[in-house]
């Protein structure tokens, strides 16, 4: 099976965010984001973008250190942060299974660890970094609701550009 | 005896008093994510309707899941805390049973969405021959294969041993697997909506049975159904690097 | 809708049992009219968090489960009380983590109904000054309250215990936040108040002259974006430049920055109003640069100063009881449908 990939170049943290909120518009909740990412890629960047255009107001940190924050906006949105978990097991004890089941937009940084218990249904975004301000960002969709986005995603950006 | 069966486990809030056999009370209200509002309201109320005091309760029956973690615990407090406070037993039992043990069948499959494709389950025999414990025999109920979680798309596998019986399919997703089943050739049977859910008036007759069977809960060790890991189905880490 | 519930007036001694999970610790209490604390058990999961670095919240709400019970025996068995000797049970309603706040204020409401008596619903942020209170019953009024955390920075005025008006506030970041905030620009860690003032120890406060905000309106509200914007600037500059930055000098002039802008305003108040006394509360009251300048100010205008006990600094619940006391003789009760509300304002 082949997956639909989309590409997009970004220059700038605005260029990023403005990207996020592209995707953040074609969500129909529930939905599930995983952010893949060196450290400061810019993965926290993308959540605020997605966050803000769902119409979260205020700020958007990156949840390091209590690895679950949850946003109330009209949309119900809950933003992990993985980076310090070590074991899959540790997810279990944070709640992570309870989280995936909210009628929430989830957003995760660093999924890496919890792929395993990650079912499907979900978008892909891997950013990588080429210079200081010049960002990769690669979009994927697993499962057909993600796929769709993702082809809608492509629709979009293609006719703007 | 008089007892108070409290369930937040799901969309609905549900709410029973039973006294020894007669249903005195049943409140199951598709409430989503307003449990902690209502439940003691609506306590209190049914406390006012029937001129009777939280000191009259003589046990309590709570739902442990699985389901919404924090909506979980605000049954299980208040059983916890009403147990305390007037030394009463308290017990607490799976919503996946409550469902089972409200249905007269002889293999029963209860299910509640766990999303994106999957259910938490577990599978049941009321079938007298299967029944070995005491429990067992008493409560007419054998748990075949403990609760956990899957993909809809795998049931048939997971009932394969099952596949010349028939089967009842209890709670969400009832439509999805019958669907998958039948496909599978599997004997199945759904139920009508007023039987689809966990029913409070099973709950507390549930709680009932075990107390009566000396099978009370510790309150202090009380907690909800947390799901242990679920196997990993699908190589992510491969495809999407790790 | 609510039963009749039984209290009692304020010639008789009214017992508080009040419970706090909103965030890592779970506390029970029982307090004698306010401000006499028969038993205080806080119960600290730091220990589970730690790992982490931070507080995880499905963590903390199943600690609170489990705690809540063996503390609330506790509480009320140093307190030498039943139940049945309780006139009212309190409990945070917010601001926190909502998952926690629920054990709590569920615990409280099912106490309220099968007892008959009055629920009390409690504002985390006021329990934190009226901490105060209880180490001090003897604080004279009308006083003014400063309370500056990581999440509120209030200038609050006081007539007696039972009610307070709010003076000013902040109109961006809190206090707290502008210090966790430059500190992780600085690379300083986290918790930033504590690192900062370390850091500062060493340096000049006049090194580096960082804006003071002017409120246009002459009020006593608070504003510290302008100040986090330039010191971030400078940094920025510095780098772009080439030249070095003294970690000392720059964390010694933001905290003068932020003293400064905190005990102006408050000694502006403290000049407009006629009061007796002045309370600090909240983690950055233990800033030792702030209570030192606000100690040397108010000594010249002959007020009385006060900053909370360590122990009380932390969350208890014998603050929470504190506050409940006062909204019990206020009859200030809560209904059993009321929610945690994890962003309450005070």
């Amino acid at each position: 099976m082949t997956r639909e990939e989309l590409k997009f170049i970004s220059s700038s943290a605005e260029q990023s965010i403005e990207f996020a909120k592209k995707i953040a518009a074609y969500l129909d909740p529930p939905s599930l984001i995983l952010l893949k990412g060196e450290l400061g890629s810019g993965k926290t960047l993308m959540a605020q973008g997605i966050a803000s255009a769902l119409g979260y107001e205020d700020e958007v940190t990156s949840p390091t250190f209590n690895l679950v924050q949850e946003y109330r906006a009209a949309q119900e949105i809950i933003h992990m942060d993985l980076y310090r978990l070590d074991k899959s097991e540790e997810l279990i004890e944070i709640g992570f299974e309870d989280y995936l089941n909210r009628d929430a937009v989830i957003l995760i940084e660093w999924p890496e660890i919890a792929l395993s218990l990650i079912p499907a249904d979900f978008i892909f975004i891997e950013i990588i970094k080429k210079t200081n301000d010049k960002r990769e960002i690669i979009i994927s969709g697993e499962g057909k609701k993600a796929e769709r986005l993702v082809e809608r995603l492509f629709k979009n950006v293609n006719s703007r550009d | 005896m008089l007892i108070l069966g409290i369930d937040t486990s799901t969309d609905y809030l549900a709410l029973s008093l039973l006294e020894d056999n007669l249903v005195k009370a049943e409140y199951n209200l598709s409430l989503k994510r307003q449990h902690s509002e209502k439940l003691l309201p609506l306590m209190e109320e049914l406390f006012q309707t029937f001129a009777i005091k939280a000191q009259d309760l003589d046990a309590i029956a709570v739902s442990i899941g699985p389901g919404s973690f924090t909506g979980l615990r605000i049954a299980i407090t208040t059983a916890k805390m009403l147990g305390r406070i007037f030394d009463i037993p308290v017990k607490g039992i799976s919503t996946l049973e409550i469902m089972a043990a409200g249905q007269r069948a002889d293999y029963i499959l209860t299910m509640l969405d766990a999303r994106r494709a999957r259910v938490y389950y577990s599978f049941y025999s009321r079938k007298k021959a299967d029944f070995k414990t005491d429990l067992e025999k008493k409560l007419n109920l054998k748990e075949l294969y403990q609760a956990s979680s899957i993909k809809i798309e795998q049931l048939a596998e997971l009932l394969s041993a099952y596949k010349g019986e028939e089967i009842l399919l209890l709670g969400d997703k009832t439509d999805k697997a019958a669907e998958i089943l039948k496909r599978e050739n599997f004997n199945v049977i759904t139920a009508d909506p007023e039987n689809n859910y966990p029913r409070s008036a099973v709950l507390a007759r549930l709680g009932r049975d075990y107390i009566n069977l000396g099978q009370e809960d510790d309150i202090y060790q009380l907690k909800p159904a947390y799901l242990k890991k679920p196997q990993a189905e699908l190589n992510w880490q491969q495809k999407y690097g790790g | 809708m609510n039963a009749k519930r039984n209290y009692k007036n304020k010639e008789d001694d009214i017992f508080i049992l009040a419970l706090e999970s909103s965030c890592d610790e779970t506390a029970a209490s029982v307090n004698k009219n306010g401000l006499e604390v028969l038993a205080n058990v806080v119960s600290s999961q730091v220990e589970l968090h730690q790992k982490f670095g931070g507080v995880v919240p499905e963590i903390a709400s199943r600690k609170h489960l489990e705690l809540l019970l063996p503390v609330i025996d506790e509480a009320l068995e140093k307190a030498g009380l039943e139940f049945r000797d309780l006139d009212a049970v309190a409990a945070t309603y917010g601001p926190g983590l909502v998952g926690g706040l629920l054990v709590g204020l569920t615990a409280a409401k099912a106490i309220a109904l099968s007892l008959e008596i009055p629920l009390i619903a409690v504002n985390h942020i006021a329990g934190h000054i009226y901490a105060n209170f209880i180490d001090n019953p003897q604080i004279k009024k009308p006083l003014i309250c400063l309370t500056i955390s990581g999440g509120h920075t209030d200038l609050l005025y006081f007539e007696d215990l039972k009610g307070y008006e709010i003076l000013g506030r902040t109109r961006d970041d809190a206090a707290g936040e502008a210090f966790d905030k430059i500190a992780r620009y600085m690379g300083l860690g986290y918790p930033g108040g504590p690192a900062i003032e370390k850091a500062a120890v060493e340096g000049d406060p006049q090194a580096i002259d960082f804006p003071r905000a002017v409120m246009a309106d002459n009020s006593f509200d608070f504003s510290f974006s302008g100040l986090k914007t330039a010191v971030m600037n400078y940094i920025n500059n510095q780098k772009q430049k080439g030249k070095e930055i003294d970690q000392a000098d720059l964390a010694a002039s933001f905290q003068e920055a932020v003293v400064d802008s905190l005990s102006s305003k408050l000694l502006e108040a403290v000049k407009k109003y006629d009061i007796k006394s002045v309370v600090l509360s909240g983690g950055v009251a233990a800033n030792k640069r702030l209570r030192e300048v606000v100690e040397a100010e108010l000594k010249e205008v002959e007020i009385e100063f006060y900053y909370p006990s360590l122990e009380l600094c932390t969350d208890n619940a014998a603050m929470i009881g504190a506050v409940a006391y006062y909204q019990y003789l206020d009859r200030d009760f809560a209904s059993l449908a009321i929610s945690a509300d994890p962003s309450l304002k005070l």
